[in-house]
């Protein structure tokens, strides 16, 4: 199965950052697409399947935390996997995020990092090679 | 708080072999004189304010941004994605250096990138600095912190 998967991020370096570390992950990767923002995000998620959810939580128009809790009052998407990659290092403000129901991870990240997360999430074992 | 050049390298080396895939080599870099500098400075405030800048040659950065983006072979990356790919460098270094220095518990509030070729300017009075060098491959990189304790 591939995964379809949706990063957004208001810098554009951080969303190529992020699609490059997920294609160096190994993983099977199908459609990434990528939004600016909360909000773009949520257009996204209307109009296409996405099975990874990859939000920053800083950015202009629609934050990450106001569009996680968007896509939480969604019935269909309640159960969307969401992985939040921040430098935010306060293990306080880290808690609160996580008690939203989504993974965290840290910046600097690596592939390898990823995929673990992913594969946790999703259950996906599948490599691109495979 | 008690910043010293070695916390600083090791952020510095953590991000940059992380990131952007750089080899940070042990040892002090060359000092020969390298050309332009392009530097990315990011402020911050929390329990102590100030800001985090990474300097690099000019000459580095095309390299150093290809690796970050996967650029290689697409004919390199552009001056404006060499920009953000250094602020982005500069971003992550801030917040990983400001935890590393205040603990896990403090809130640090980070601006936005700014990325400029001039030099550094002079800090003001009341301001301590604390800078490392490391060797790359094809140059260096300098990460310094400039902060001022907060008055109680």
């Amino acid at each position: 199965m591939a995964l379809n998967v949706l990063i957004v991020d208001d810098s554009a370096t951080m969303r190529r950052m992020v699609a490059r570390t997920l294609e160096m992950s190994g993983l099977a990767l199908g459609r990434v697409a990528e939004a600016a923002n909360g909000r773009e995000g949520l257009e996204v998620l209307d109009r296409e399947w996405i099975d990874v959810l990859f939000v920053d939580i800083n950015m202009p128009v629609m934050g990450g935390i106001e569009m996680i809790d968007a896509v939480r009052a969604r019935p269909e998407l309640v159960s969307l996997p969401i992985v939040v990659i921040s430098t935010e290092s306060s293990q306080t403000r880290i808690e609160e995020v996580r008690r939203k129901g989504v993974r965290f991870v840290h910046k600097p990240f690596t592939p390898e990092c990823i995929r673990e997360v992913i594969q946790d999430l999703t259950g996906v074992t599948q490599h691109a090679a495979e | 708080m008690q910043p010293n050049e070695q916390i600083i390298a090791r952020v510095a080396q953590e991000v940059l072999e992380t990131m952007a895939f750089a080899l940070v080599l042990p040892g002090e870099p060359e000092t020969a004189s390298d050309g332009p500098v392009v530097r990315s400075t990011v402020g911050f405030e929390g329990p102590f304010c100030g800001s985090v800048s990474l300097a690099v040659p000019e000459a580095v950065l095309p390299e150093l941004a290809a690796t970050m983006l996967g650029a290689e072979e697409s004919g390199g990356p552009t001056p404006e994605q060499q920009s953000d790919a250094l602020g982005e460098l500069a971003n992550v270094m801030c917040g990983n250096l400001v935890q590393a220095l205040a603990g896990p518990e403090p809130v640090f509030r980070l601006d936005a990138p700014r990325v400029a070729t001039e030099p550094e300017t002079a800090p003001d009075p009341g301001v301590r600095t604390v800078a490392a060098r490391v060797a790359l491959e094809n140059g260096w990189a300098e990460l310094s912190l400039a902060w001022k304790e907060k008055q109680t």
